[in-house]
């Protein structure tokens, strides 16, 4: 009798249940955040801007440089327009197309990330990643006692959904709410998970009110 | 633009009456909560229930059926909703029972309104 109803509600469990349903889908969406276009750029940015700084201040940076690091702003006045022209003249024959479609390139490629907002967005990404990573830190805690919903609802109610609902707003979250494509990851940390801690969970019906003992709490 | 509310039914047998399970001499009746006027937008809502659920915490994200959960419930407590689309997070509250009495219209049937009375009281 007591085999029954452990398997009944192990079968698929309260705590299996939110994992699968809630919590994994956040944290296995955050990590695809990194993989976002604007995050992909603003790292590229990022190290080609102090690739240009490092470059200037050992004294090696060229006009070319000086161009790319400036975000194409060389149209403003006519010393850079001469700097511009004089990059070119500089590249040898060969190289001509491919530097000129490698600064078109650039060019379009930053005109984009501004009008996007793809630094704030790529910001507020890393943020939002750095909040949920956190969170999947503090999963095995929260998972290895015999009542772990309190823990997993406090975890979801301050720290993943008000995160994911302001980076929603916000445009760095992508997704309403999750990531595409995401179901095996998801059962296969399911797996995981359930296969170390699901032996610490208490077997209880979570739609009757009915809370543990004072005693048996966490 | 409509206000979002949260709306509760009783759920109901082939005679109409409020289905519960019984447990001592309490009636756990089997409820369903939703939202009514929800923006277009939203993704998700979250129900806050009352801290005696083990899982008080219920997100749904289903907006063809009206963001629907399905508790039980012996009594009256205030029910949460946080109402989250693109445009920002609305939360709404009001006790069970409004809830209920909203889903179930003025005049409901004596055994809705005799299951009302019952949750009401606990």
């Amino acid at each position: 009798m007591i085999d029954y109803f452990w398997e009944e509600f192990m079968a698929d469990h309260v705590v299996k249940r939110t994992l699968r349903r809630d919590v994994l889908p956040y944290l296995i969406s955050a990590r695809q955040l990194r993989r976002q276009w604007f995050y992909r750029v603003h790292v590229v940015f990022g190290y080609a801007t102090d690739l240009v700084v490092a470059l200037a201040a050992i004294g090696i940076g060229s006009p070319l440089l000086r161009l790319i690091g400036t975000n194409g702003e060389a149209s403003k006045g006519a010393p850079d327009a001469a700097t511009f022209a004089g990059a070119i003249a500089s590249v040898p024959p060969v190289l001509l197309y491919p530097t000129t479609v490698l600064i078109l390139a650039w060019v379009i490629i930053r005109i984009a990330f501004n009008r996007e907002d793809g630094q704030r967005r790529a910001v507020l990404a890393r943020s939002c990643t750095r909040v949920l990573r956190q969170a999947e830190a503090s999963l095995p805690t929260a998972l290895g006692n015999k009542y772990p919903m309190q823990a997993l609802n406090e975890m979801l109610e301050k720290k993943i959904r008000p995160t994911v609902d302001r980076n929603i707003q916000d445009d760095s979250w992508p997704w309403v709410p999750f990531a595409p494509r995401i179901d095996a990851d998801v059962e296969r940390e399911v797996t995981a998970l359930c296969a170390r801690f699901e032996n610490d969970w208490e077997p209880i019906d979570p739609d009757l009110r009915q809370p543990p003992k004072p005693e048996d709490k966490p | 633009m409509n206000t979002p509310a949260i709306k509760a039914t009783f759920e109901l047998d082939e005679e109409g009456r409020p289905t519960a399970v019984g447990q001592g001499n309490l009636q756990h009746y089997n409820i369903k909560l939703s939202v009514d006027g929800a923006p277009d937008d939203t993704y998700a809502v979250t129900y806050l229930l009352d801290s005696s659920y083990y899982s008080d915490v219920r997100e749904v994200r289903n907006a063809d059926d009206g963001f629907e959960e399905r508790l039980t419930s012996y009594g009256d407590y205030t029910v949460q909703a946080k109402i989250r689309a693109r445009d920002g997070v609305t939360t709404v509250a009001v006790p069970l029972s409004t809830a209920l009495a909203l889903g179930h219209g003025s005049t409901p049937t004596d055994a809705v309104a005799a299951a009302l009375r019952n949750i009401e009281t606990h």
